[in-house]
């Protein structure tokens, strides 16, 4: 049985989905995409728990939709989606605490903690994860489906709703303002 | 997998500097392992109920869109009376953002075939205030035009990449009726589905208050009265909608607390433009200042400020043209955005709306 989602040209055979089941298939898509999901939220909202609790709650509502999915394919797709969107509503929630915390006379912010922080590899993944926090939330989005994923221009614009008109625009947006915001540190990170 | 290239020159070979960085920065992180959480909570999903609570919505939606033919008047719905709330301004406009007369003539994208009509279409897009509406002109069906735009903000099938709806996915509208004339009328709104009277676990509250004026800014501008809105389920009343109170009919909410403080009317998005650009929209900006910027990429080539016909206490309509005559052919965007005296030190920032257009 081919892996959902291997392939993005390979549809779903018949066989395959007259057999799986949601459960089945919550594993399959597990098993092939939870690491890149929560990675992919991770660049969206940069918190790892958080980007964890998104991804979580994406395939527990790929599961619940599944009678609508059918097909493996279809519920990557609709896993995607949903990440993108919720990594976008867990921000705009966060920015409404983080609001409210620096109005209470503030706590520290959102800090991955740890003692790797002092790593280089921390500071760098920090310097990347803040040069995408500046994009406007559509280029980031854009920027991190088509450079992280590698997705294609119509597989971004469906899972963002958009044009592929829309997506060219954003993604050559978003990449002239990531190098610009990353400046010497791309240098150094090439 | 081919690669566009981005349009501002760079090669395909210095798109790989990006991928190389996002994965360097994210491909050493181990998440915990989820797949128990995942499991122990779809078990608790009965099949067929539950979170899967729009199941077959669309399917409802499409079965009905055959019978409904144009606009249906519905029945039996309460009428509204003196203390319903605000139906008109208090300003007296009985039109959606005070300009009946600004809407675009039928000229506008080109075809002027009498079968189809401008309708104003309130998207939801981010702001400073968390999520705002945005207006976007669209065309529609004629004869079919309140049920048509209503589903279009619904849906939110936008021009502008940076609109959506706030409604949940599959969410639709069956019928739309309106009786009566002005705001003397009432607009009856069918949902598609009863799912829709509660508001889903990942809506803020705010997202479903402005999900519900998406509607009933929309209907309002199409008929162009403030006529109060009741949604109904079933041919009744709907007690709520999205967890929002809706037994009795509703009113817009004030402009300046749901719609973005500066909207583009012209360009439309993706429009090819002639070289004497006239920007027109709506805008509540300090001191009436509405700056307006041409970009090409992340370059600013142009700036320019229009004032509008008042500020403060709602939106008013700016116009301005901005000649373009001076700059090569290409693809740009026009930015707007409210005014900003305070230079991002208080509130905020500023609102903005962007429209990108094509200098043939």
């Amino acid at each position: 049985m081919p892996l959902p989602g291997a392939g993005h040209g390979a549809r779903a055979g018949m066989a395959v989905h007259a057999v799986l089941d949601a459960d089945e298939c919550v594993e399959q898509l597990y098993a092939a995409h939870w690491r890149s999901l929560v990675r992919l939220s991770v660049l969206l909202v940069r918190d790892t728990g958080t980007a964890e609790e998104v991804v979580q709650d994406a395939f527990v509502a790929m599961h619940g939709r599944w009678s609508r999915l059918r097909e493996p394919d279809k519920a990557l797709a609709y896993l995607r989606q949903a990440v993108v969107n919720r990594s976008r509503s867990a921000l705009r929630h966060r920015a409404v605490v983080e609001r409210h915390a620096r109005r209470e006379g503030g706590l520290a912010l959102l800090h991955e903690g740890g003692a790797d922080d002092a790593s280089m590899a921390a500071a760098r993944r920090d310097a990347v994860l803040e040069a995408l926090r500046r994009l406007p939330t559509r280029q980031r989005e854009v920027i991190a489906l088509r450079y992280y994923l590698d997705l294609s221009e119509a597989e971004i614009a469906d899972a963002l709703g958009i044009s592929t008109g829309a997506v060219k625009s954003h993604a050559s947006r978003g990449a002239a303002a990531l190098r610009t915001h990353l400046g010497n540190d791309l240098e150094d990170l090439r | 997998m081919n690669r566009h290239e981005p349009g501002q020159g760079a090669g395909p070979g210095s798109e790989d500097d990006l991928r190389r960085v996002l994965h360097d920065t994210v491909d050493g992180l181990e998440p915990q392992p989820g797949l128990d959480a995942i499991r122990a909570r779809t078990r608790e999903q009965h099949p067929g109920h539950g979170r899967a609570w729009l199941l077959g919505a669309f399917g409802a939606a499409v079965a009905t869109a055959a019978v409904v033919a144009g606009v249906a008047v519905l029945g039996g719905g309460p009428r509204p009376t003196a203390d319903n709330g605000p139906a008109v301004t208090p300003s007296g406009q009985v039109s959606p953002t005070g300009d009946a007369s600004e809407e675009p003539t039928d000229g506008s994208s080109g075809d002027a075939t009498g079968d189809t009509v401008a309708a104003p279409v309130y998207f939801a897009g981010d702001s400073p205030e968390g999520v705002s509406l945005y207006r976007e002109f669209q065309r529609v069906d004629a004869g079919d035009r309140l049920r048509a735009a209503a589903n279009l903000a619904v849906r939110g099938s936008a021009a502008d990449p940076d609109y959506r709806s706030l409604w949940p996915d599959g969410a639709a509208i069956d019928a739309v009726g309106f009786d009566g004339v002005g705001v003397d009328g009432l607009l009856q709104v069918s949902l598609s589905d009863a799912a829709l009277r509660v508001r889903p676990p990942t809506m803020t509250e705010r997202e479903a208050q402005l999900a519900i004026q998406q509607v009933v800014y929309t209907l309002q501008g199409v008929v162009g009265a403030r006529a109060p809105l009741q949604f109904l389920l079933d041919g009744h009343p709907a007690d709520t909608v999205l967890g929002v109170p809706t037994a009795e009919p509703l009113a817009n909410e004030p402009q300046l607390e749901v719609l973005s403080q500066v909207n583009l009317t012209a360009p439309e998005q993706g429009e090819e433009v002639a070289s004497m650009l006239v920007v027109t929209g709506v805008a509540s900006s300090f001191e009436a200042t509405v700056p307006l910027k041409v970009m090409r990429g992340s370059e600013v080539v142009l700036e320019d400020v229009a004032t509008a016909d008042g500020w403060g206490d709602r939106l008013y309509p700016f116009t301005v043209s901005l000649d373009l005559s001076s700059l090569p052919a290409g693809d740009y965007t026009l930015v707007a955005s409210t005014d900003d005296p305070s230079g991002g030190a208080e509130g905020n920032g500023p609102y903005t709306d962007s429209k990108d257009f094509t200098l043939p």
